[in-house]
């Protein structure tokens, strides 16, 4: 009941908003409709995550049933979703009131965001890969017009470059899911395919089919998390699209892709052994890494910054589970902590470009000075991102690194060293924008709570999670590394 | 009879992604790929005759619908209109590109890909040509500069994909294989939008002359 309540819910409120007329009044209406529908999803999918962590799954129908680590996904997908809706309030009448936008982008930038969420919380839950792979597909049909939200000529060529590279990802991705679905299906002739049912005749799989499919396979749903080297959509994306919408993508899509992998993943390690996937995880994870670590030294525009800065991270994640053991606890953590901080991070650059009227490192000097909350989170968020202790991310890093150094030292090293010169790259880079002398003319204005309390509760979030992991979310990333082969503390 | 009919779909499929790569008029390759659309549709009607799925006659006419009927029709809808906008040039010269293609096919032909079809029922040869098309629509899509040849190549992967899915598992749920049909509906509706917006802000339906976020 609660996941029908969960796909419900944005149903409804797309349904209502449709219903509400485009003339200005009902932008009221219209954020309320979207409000309210983010609290629904966020309870309804926190209770879904909380039972998970008691009972050990939750089961809607054959088609939709939750494990563990599908709950951990749900659960950051609704707690991103709803501070980037409450976010996307203030945001967007700010983006209104400059001219920016009109109340139709408006009306159609929340009715977008509600089908948005609505894909993610089907491939979260779905039992069937076809089901989660025509879900995935759907948030890159429902994200394309937010990419062109701003309809200037740059706007339109990035989502033309973001559908053309994941569509065609995600075709290689159905074609690797189809080789799985057909070799499950010459084992046991079951009716509608399920994950365990896959998983239950990997043990029949041919190998060497194994081995295509799962590249296909990472090769499809990598494109959609922006692993390099297939993540050349994603700076320019980023850029574009308007910040609630890139905190999605970043915060939650990315986990979304990574279940996707992560379930395929278990049915190569049954079919041929943990090496082969090793190993492509850690080429692909490592060269995530390293590419935004250097790529980040030339960027002159910040929301590019942190869109590398989320390929860099996909790479941890991607290489966490290569490294295997320890590794895996590491990257799990790292999947929730990125998930809150980088989409604080989105969150908070959208205030800055709004407020300056730009996305350039050199346009942007003394946000302390000029919106000081939003300087101090966007500092403080800064330190979280770049893994400084005691936040999170230094502990998942150093298990992911610990992990590394007990089976593949040399590459420890090399992720350490890459790690450090984002570390650098990053502080060097967003440090000027805090301080310094604000351009002439801008002068200290109040922004909008909508902009900043949200932003300041996830920052919340973060200090929390850092310090203390509740009960219900340890059974959760227990149960989660457990059931993907890794290892606990 | 009908495996022998199965088979001439098959191999329709793959020869008709060959001259998609090398003739220079837009309206012919939309012909062809309708063509293309109208062998996987036959494919998938069989399929449905033989298994007695009302489910699965239902998807080959979806297809029948929006790949041959639909997709025609807005495709060449677009060229109409814009004539003069949309390229056709490739990034590698006609020889090339036939060499490219010639490789291709050799390379579906390699022990990389035999072991797929080892286990299906049919004849491995033309499953292996499926895997011929899909790379060759990939190419496709890679090779060629004009946005509505990209398009083309991305769908024409998906039939080589489609086709595929139903030389290994005949059976498979068509209730899911519907929803990818639809999901391929939404997806040429956007690509169409765009191609409008691209055109209404580049001036050009060639993907060489997108050159905004370069700035």
């Amino acid at each position: 009941m609660l996941l029908y309540i969960l796909f419900a819910s944005p149903v409804v409120s797309m349904a209502l908003m449709l219903l509400v007329r485009r003339a200005l009044p009902e932008v009221k209406v219209i954020e309320w409709l979207a409000v309210a529908s983010a609290v629904v999803e966020f309870v309804a999918g926190m209770t879904v995550a909380v039972f998970v962590a008691r009972h050990g799954s939750y089961s809607a129908s054959s088609f939709f049933t939750l494990h563990a680590f599908g709950a951990l996904v749900l659960a950051t997908t609704v707690l991103v979703g709803l501070v980037a809706t409450l976010h996307s309030v203030g945001y967007l009448r700010a983006e209104l009131d400059k001219g920016m936008i009109s109340v139709r982008r408006l009306h159609q930038c929340h009715v977008l965001t509600r089908l948005f969420l609505l894909c993610m919380f089907v491939a979260a839950a779905a039992t069937n890969p076809i089901i989660m792979w025509i879900a995935v597909e759907a948030t890159t049909l429902s994200t394309v017009f937010l990419i062109s939200f701003f309809t200037r000529a740059s706007d339109v060529e990035a989502a033309w470059k973001y559908l053309i590279i994941n569509s065609v990802g995600l075709l290689l991705g159905l074609l690797g899911t189809i080789l799985f679905l057909a070799q499950a299906s010459h084992s046991a002739h079951t009716g509608l395919a399920t994950w365990d049912g896959v998983l239950a005749a990997a043990r029949h799989m041919d190998p060497a089919i194994v081995k295509l499919a799962f590249g296909l396979v990472l090769i499809g749903y990598g494109t959609k998390m922006g692993l390099a080297p297939m993540h050349t959509w994603k700076p320019d994306a980023y850029n574009k699209a308007p910040m609630p919408i890139v905190a999605l993508l970043s915060g939650a899509l990315l986990n979304v892709a990574f279940l996707a992998i992560l379930h395929f993943k278990q049915v190569t390690d049954a079919a041929v052994g943990s090496h082969f996937s090793s190993t492509l995880f850690i080429f692909f994870g490592l060269l995530s890494i390293a590419v935004p670590a250097f790529i980040m030294y030339s960027q002159g525009n910040f929301k590019r910054l942190f869109a590398y800065s989320s390929i860099e991270h996909a790479g941890i994640m991607t290489l966490g589970f290569g490294f295997g053991g320890i590794g895996v606890f590491g990257a799990v953590l790292h999947m929730v902590y990125h998930a809150c901080s980088k989409s604080l991070m989105f969150l908070l650059s959208g205030n800055i470009a709004v407020r300056y009227s730009s996305s350039k490192i050199s346009d942007v000097t003394g946000v302390l000075a000029v919106m000081p909350y939003t300087g101090a989170l966007y500092g403080i968020g800064l330190l979280s991102l770049v893994g400084l202790p005691p936040f999170g991310m230094f502990f998942s890093e150093f298990y992911v690194a610990l992990a590394g150094f007990s089976r593949y030292p040399v590459l420890a090293i090399i992720f350490i060293a890459l790690l450090l010169l984002v570390f650098a790259g990053l502080l060097y880079k967003v440090a000027g924008m805090l301080f310094g002398k604000p351009p002439e003319g801008l002068q200290r204005k109040p922004v909008s709570l909508w902009m900043v309390v949200p932003a300041g509760a996830l920052l919340a979030v973060v200090v929390l999670l850092s310090l203390y992991i509740p009960h219900d979310l340890a059974t959760l990333l227990r149960e989660s590394v457990t059931s993907l082969g890794g290892a606990l503390v | 009879m009908n495996s022998s009919i199965q088979a001439a779909c098959e191999l329709t499929i793959f020869l008709l992604t060959i001259p998609m790569n090398i003739v220079k008029k837009n309206a012919t390759v939309v012909g062809l790929y309708s063509l293309q659309s109208l062998a996987l549709a036959i494919l998938l009607g069989i399929n449905a005759y033989q298994e007695k799925s009302v489910l699965l006659g239902i998807l080959a006419l979806s297809i029948l619908v929006v790949k041959v009927y639909g997709a025609r029709r807005l495709f060449l809808g677009f060229i109409r209109r814009n004539r003069e906008s949309f390229s056709t040039g490739t990034y590698l010269n006609v020889p090339l590109s036939i060499a490219s293609v010639v490789l291709l096919t050799i390379f579906a032909q390699s022990s990389v890909f035999t072991p797929l079809f080892a286990s299906a029922g049919h004849d491995m040869r033309f499953g292996l040509l499926l895997v011929a098309s899909a790379l060759i629509s990939l190419f496709l899509a890679m090779n060629r500069k004009g946005i509505l040849l990209q398009i083309i190549g991305i769908l024409s992967l998906e039939n080589s994909i489609f086709a595929m899915g139903h030389f290994f598992d005949p059976t498979q749920s068509s209730g899911l294989e519907l929803g990818i049909v639809f999901d391929v509906l939404f997806w040429m509706i956007i690509a169409s939008v765009y191609v409008g917006l691209v055109y209404k802000h580049h001036k050009s339906l060639d993907v060489t002359n997108l050159r905004e976020l370069n700035k």
